[in-house]
């Protein structure tokens, strides 16, 4: 073998073997990966300051070398981390979790101590200082029972301290009535506004007389005094009466007998009075006598009205 | 081959989030992959979980299971399935904050801690907790805000101090870092502990 067979081999081995040697290095580039992924998602990852995608991302092919990568995000801090690739760690996985930003928010109401809501959320009561909201749109609302509701609706975008002050006005008079059963007449100073369950809204401040009457049950009677913006509730159980006797008269104030005793004047009520038929009679002076007879029946209201004949 | 999980705790301003970030880096840099994460609020349903966190007129309890209930999702969602992958995790705050807080801070019976946190965890607990201890005037000072569970200003911070303090003699997955000094004195006092630690951890997983 001569000198140029020897040379000849010599190259032959220097190209196989670069040849070799660049598939290696390619496949140990390739087989390089940074996989980056966070809380929240979707957030924009650059490596050495060139935007790459959101997360998740797998970033391959890089070559061995040290790398900075950014995660950031509108509305959270930004992460940055540096970290090598090398023969002995081809492969990185991170997982950043970005801090919120935050703005604070004051809420001072008229009158004070009035529920603060953050997006449905209860969070205090007025005066109050919040310094954990998170950027973006909130919707504030400030309760206080008797007036009404203060919302407002904001969008922040950088940490800042956002001041409110929530005049409160006095929400209008009224009244809710809920009775079991339902379906019972309510009277209001003696005019029907209804059937239970109801609401009266608007009322001007003032005294009240509420009734509440169902068949075969004791009527429910109450004075009430109503101020500006006061709700007044009630929930009222009714009891089962076994009758239920109304005997008015015009005009009104007559003398009434049932079977000869006496019972008050005119408009009159009683309860439970045994069932049957009673004799009635209603005297007033200036008007003539009036006399009938009436059935009281179980289980419903038995309810009179008789017109007294004047006297010339 | 699950990894390691390395929990911060602390109370309020002693600079666990910061050293919780240098860890990162650190592992990073020695080669490691790593899963940064949080308490309260590392998960969509941990964000709803936080906000309600915000109202300042709560139960000890109800603010215990709330954040029991953001725990379970914590582990669920993220912690578990990087470890299992082989990733070290790293939570800023974890279980024993509230241990130190809702249990020696606001009076939660202890017993129904451990009970709820067993139940949510099924097992799982960090490899090792590092808790950097301050005084609380010192957490205050260096707070830039206050948020909810700083409000209780200083008489509860040393509780959750002496809590914090308490179970670290319990368990020995505790390290107590001294947290007055400088940045990065605090963190070579980690790392060292934590290489100490590490090769510990890894002769343990081998005889597995």
């Amino acid at each position: 073998m001569g000198k140029r067979t020897t040379g000849i081999i010599i190259i032959v081995v220097i190209v196989v073997a670069s040849v070799l040697l660049y598939f290696i290095v390619r496949a140990t580039i390739s087989s390089t990966e940074i996989f980056v992924d966070s809380y929240p998602k979707e957030c924009n990852v650059y490596l050495n300051g060139e935007l790459k995608g959101d997360t998740p991302i797998s970033l391959r092919g890089l070559d061995y070398g040290e790398y900075l990568i950014e995660v950031s995000k509108e509305g959270f801090t930004t992460s940055t981390q540096s970290l090598t690739l090398n023969r002995e760690n081809p492969k990185k996985v991170i997982f950043v979790t970005l801090e919120h930003l935050t703005f604070t928010l004051e809420v001072e109401s008229y009158p004070s101590e009035a529920e603060v809501y953050i997006d449905g959320i209860k969070i205090g009561i007025t005066p109050l200082k919040t310094e954990d909201l998170l950027l973006g749109k909130h919707f504030i609302e400030v309760r206080k029972q008797n007036y009404t509701k203060w919302t407002k609706e904001i969008e922040v975008k950088e940490n800042q301290t956002i001041k409110f002050f929530a005049e409160l006005l006095p929400s209008s008079s009224s009244i809710s009535i809920v009775s079991v059963p339902d379906a019972a007449k309510v009277f209001i100073n003696n005019v029907e506004k209804g059937v239970t369950p109801l609401t009266i809204e608007n009322l001007e401040p003032g005294e009240y007389e509420l009734l509440v009457i169902k068949d075969g049950y004791v009527p429910y009677r109450e004075s009430f005094t109503i101020s500006k913006g006061d709700t007044i509730k009630r929930d009222l159980v009714l009891k089962k009466a076994t009758t239920y006797l109304i005997i008015n008269s015009v005009p009104e104030g007559a003398t009434l007998y049932l079977n000869n005793e006496l019972k008050g004047k005119t408009p009159y009520e009683e309860l439970d009075l045994k069932p049957g038929i009673y004799s009635l009679r209603l005297t007033m002076d200036g008007y003539l006598e009036f006399s009938t007879e009436i059935e009281i029946v179980t289980g419903k209201i038995s309810k009179f009205e008789f017109t007294l004949l004047k006297l010339p | 081959m699950r990894e390691m999980f390395l929990t911060i705790e602390g109370i309020d301003g002693c600079g666990k989030s910061t050293q919780a970030q240098k860890l990162m880096q650190k592992l990073l840099k020695e080669g490691k992959s790593v899963v940064l994460t949080k308490e309260p609020g590392g998960t969509a349903l941990g964000e709803y979980i936080r906000n309600l966190l915000l109202n300042k007129d709560m139960e000890p309890v109800t603010e215990f299971l709330l954040f029991a209930a953001d725990r379970k999702e914590h582990i669920e969602k993220i912690i578990k399935p990087y470890l299992w992958q082989g990733i070290i995790v790293i939570s800023d705050r974890f279980l024993d904050s509230s241990v130190a807080y809702q249990g020696y801070g606001r009076g939660v019976k202890n017993d129904f801690i451990t009970c709820v946190h067993n139940f949510i965890t099924e097992g799982l607990k960090p490899d090792i907790t590092f808790i950097i201890d301050i005084a609380p005037e010192v957490g205050l000072k260096r707070l830039k805000r206050f948020d909810r569970i700083e409000n209780g200003g200083i008489a509860l911070l040393a509780k959750v101090r002496e809590g914090y303090l308490e179970i670290a003699r319990e368990e020995k997955r505790f390290v107590v870092i001294k947290g007055e000094g400088n940045e990065e004195e605090i963190f070579f006092n980690i790392w060292d502990e934590f290489l100490k630690r590490r090769k510990l951890w890894e002769r343990e997983q081998r005889a597995l």
